[in-house]
């Protein structure tokens, strides 16, 4: 009780900028005093969490710009356990409407919802987190490891993310964001990059999810665009979980043992990968219709009338390719013609929008570079047709993505 | 006593400088001055302007009583469909009360800046309440319409929970001050009068106002059904189902002028509702309230899964009854398949 007063005296003290540091410790009536010092924070403050286990019963939330919230310790020393939640809003941390924000060094586990989510804000920082689920990878999880929506600018950098009951590391209708040297494992999802634009996904492990990277547009969200994306020099391996996802959600439907999906989204550039050992394929592309069809409506392309459906302008090159395809599942069995050999590396649907002119090229789907990885052109309204193995008709370039940079 | 201590170091802390009269927001909720006597009988003193709204937000059964209070001379600009506009000054206040208990009195400031959430929580002995920013847990019986009581620890939300419903730092605004719900009848003491009429006669509303204004029905009260789900809906939903909401990355909007049906969530299927969805695919399937997750969410008490998340506890038979003949009520279109 006399730390929280002295903190909150330092709150009261002068309004002169620079950096003042609100000393946060795991005894006491956490919620109230963590909550409280979040709420008289000032721009500029630190609040530094002392190392132990913080029990909350509800969420956090900050509505300040330029606060930094960091363990005083390794993320392993500094715990903070939202499992006592039991009403009101269920994420465990939960920021809105704030630029420069920091969060680094500690753990967050047992959120009833998201473990941390970000919602319309600027100058983000994600670092050193570890989040996840003491039950392991459990359909009763919270939705989303860290879940950033309605972002500009934002980096998520050397987390650990296991268990989420949807994706790991969302990055939802954002612009500029970097998910970098991150472990993603044991989630319906790795890391998903959704209807948002230049991302930038690098150094990243995926592995052991029901499916390790996504970059995806999906209709009916109120941001339309997701393009250039970067997608570099990450491992995506053994992403062959079974399903946990609760039944009915959208994830529901990603087809287990795919290494990295894309779906309607553009200009992707995904290079110097390495994937491996994922059980259906390594990278499927598709287009939304596509997936409308195999999931039995579980996705509504045409009630969006300003959604773009279609995957344009991809450039997958130099990547590596291995043990991909060895016991397919979901719908990509009725394609697997000749179990002699394991099913393909990449597969693409084929479908391209008739009404978009395409005579530079811009919009081909591009695969060059990847060794002896397989490729099957898959009719997806005939299944079990394959319409074509010959990599050839896509042996093009795009201009190269550059990487983001961190500025903020 | 300790945390009675607590409670007055956070004041203080909000407070600024410790000038217990300089400007709002006060430390006592009697420094405003917005009461006769202690203000548990929420008596208003003149010009604090009583009112109540058409479509009331559920709150776990508890009561409200609301006034408004403009600065001298001040003005409010009136919008046919939207928030009205209120002038530098103008406190919009809203008591939660079980019975004569009064638990908390919610004040919105409307400063040069916008509007600042405060809350004020009530004493035991119900003669002051003090400025609490952190929220609180109060333990009240409420009685629902039924006559049922049910033991609560009510919440008095913190104030980024304001921000939650009212928008964002910056952009935090009025919910029920807008003409659909504010017109209605209110008794001031001599009959009931059309509210609006009452604050035109009052002088309180900039320039002159159309004769015909639109109206939001009572949700409770028996009516063509589809305007009083919608009404309930905007009530109980749409400060963040909004496209400027805390929700309007779902694309689920739940105002009364939303007419897109896809908006509405009917054959919508939702993209991150985690445990939500309980294994219902639309967020609302023509004909069929019991396969649509919008009365799956609404009718649950789990904090994974009910809607609105903040600040309530308890389900709104009511409005889950009127939602389900909404949806019931719909041709049968199927959602594709």
């Amino acid at each position: 009780m006399l730390f929280t007063v002295a903190a909150l005296s330092i709150s009261c003290g002068d309004d002169s900028s620079g950096t003042r540091t609100v000393r946060l410790t795991a005894d006491g009536d956490v919620q109230t005093k963590v909550q409280q010092a979040l709420i008289s924070a000032q721009e500029g403050d630190v609040l530094l969490f002392a190392k132990g286990t913080y029990m909350f019963s509800e969420e956090l939330s900050l509505s300040v710009s330029g606060v930094t919230l960091r363990g005083d310790g390794t993320r392993e020393e500094v715990i903070l356990d939202f499992s006592r939640q039991q009403t009101g809003n269920a994420n465990g941390f939960s920021a809105t409407g704030v630029h420069d924000l920091v969060i680094e060094n500690f753990s967050l586990r047992d959120s009833v919802g998201d473990a941390v989510r970000v919602q319309g804000s600027e100058n983000i920082t994600l670092r050193n987190l570890k989040i996840y689920w003491t039950a392991g990878s459990a359909t009763d999880n919270g939705a989303y490891g860290i879940y950033p929506v309605n972002d500009k600018k934002l980096l998520i950098d050397n987390c650990d993310v296991r268990g989420a009951s949807d994706a790991g590391i969302y990055v939802g209708q954002s612009e500029t964001a970097v998910v970098r040297n991150s472990h993603v494992e044991g989630n319906v999802t790795g890391i998903e990059i959704e209807n948002t634009d230049d991302a930038e996904v690098t150094g990243n492990v995926a592995r052991d999810n029901v499916s390790g990277i996504l970059v995806f547009n999906l209709p009916n969200l109120r941001r339309k665009t997701g393009a250039r994306t970067k997608v570099h020099g990450n491992t995506i391996e053994m992403n062959n979980r079974e399903p946990f996802a609760i039944a009915g959600s959208i994830v529901s439907y990603v087809p287990p043992g795919s290494g990295m999906i894309m779906l309607a989204n553009d200009n992707t550039e995904c290079h110097g990968n390495t994937i491996k050992n994922n059980v259906s394929v390594g990278i499927v592309v598709v287009s939304c219709g596509t997936v409308q069809f195999l999931t039995d409506n579980a996705i509504n392309c045409a009630t969006d009338t300003v959604y773009d459906s279609f995957p344009e302008g991809l450039n997958i090159h130099d990547n590596t390719f291995a043990g991909n395809g060895t016991a397919p599942e979901g719908f990509y069995p009725v394609y697997w013609v000749d179990h002699s050999k394991p099913f393909y590396d990449i597969i693409w649907d084929g479908v391209t929008d008739p009404s978009k002119p395409n005579a530079d090229g811009s919009l081909n789907l591009c695969i060059q570079g990847n060794g002896s990885a397989t490729f099957a052109h898959i009719d997806p309204a005939a299944p079990g047709t394959i319409v074509s193995t010959d990599l050839a008709p896509h042996a093009c370039t795009h201009a190269a993505l550059p990487e983001v940079p961190v500025t903020w | 006593m300790v945390k009675r201590a607590l409670i007055i170091a956070l004041c203080a802390a909000a407070c600024g400088d410790g000038e217990e009269m300089g400007a709002p927001p006060y430390a006592m909720l009697s420094a405003y001055g917005f009461f006769t006597g202690d203000g548990h009988t929420q008596e208003p003193v003149s010009g604090v302007i009583p009112f109540t709204v058409n479509a009331s937000l559920f709150a776990d059964f508890t009561d409200k009583h609301r006034f408004l209070s403009l600065p001298e001379g001040g003005k409010i600009t009136y919008s046919a469909d939207g928030n009205w506009g209120f002038p530098t000054g103008s406190f919009i206040i809203k008591t939660f009360a079980v019975g004569s208990r009064m638990i908390e009195t919610r004040v919105l400031i409307k400063e040069a800046s916008g509007w600042l959430p405060t809350t004020f929580l009530w004493n035991d002995a119900q003669t002051e309440a003090t400025l609490i920013l952190i929220g609180a847990r109060v333990p009240v019986t409420v009685r629902d319409e039924s006559g049922a009581e049910h033991a609560i620890e009510y919440r008095v939300p913190n104030q980024n929970q304001c921000f939650g419903c009212h928008g964002t730092r910056g952009t935090t605004d009025v919910l029920g001050l807008r003409t659909r719900q504010m017109n209605k009848d209110h008794d001031y003491g001599a009959g009931p009068v059309n509210q609006i009429d009452h604050l035109v006669s009052l002088g309180k509303f900039e320039g002159s106002l159309p004769a015909t204004r639109s109206r939001l029905p009572d949700p409770y009260v028996a009516g063509e059904v589809a305007p009083r789900a919608r009404a309930w809906l905007e009530a109980n939903c749409a400060h963040c189902h909004n496209p400027n909401g805390a929700a309007g990355s779902t694309n689920l909007f739940l105002n009364v002028d939303v007419t897109n049906p896809i908006d509405l969530g009917v054959c919508r299927l939702p993209n991150a509702a985690g445990a939500g969805t309980g294994g219902r695919r639309f967020d609302v399937v023509p004909g069929l309230p019991d396969d649509s997750i919008m009365t799956f969410r609404i009718a649950s008490t789990d904090p994974s899964i009910k809607m609105p998340e903040m600040p309530i506890q308890l389900v709104d038979q009511r409005g889950v009854d009127i939602v389900t003949q909404w949806i019931a009520g719909m041709t049968p279109t199927g959602c594709g398949n």
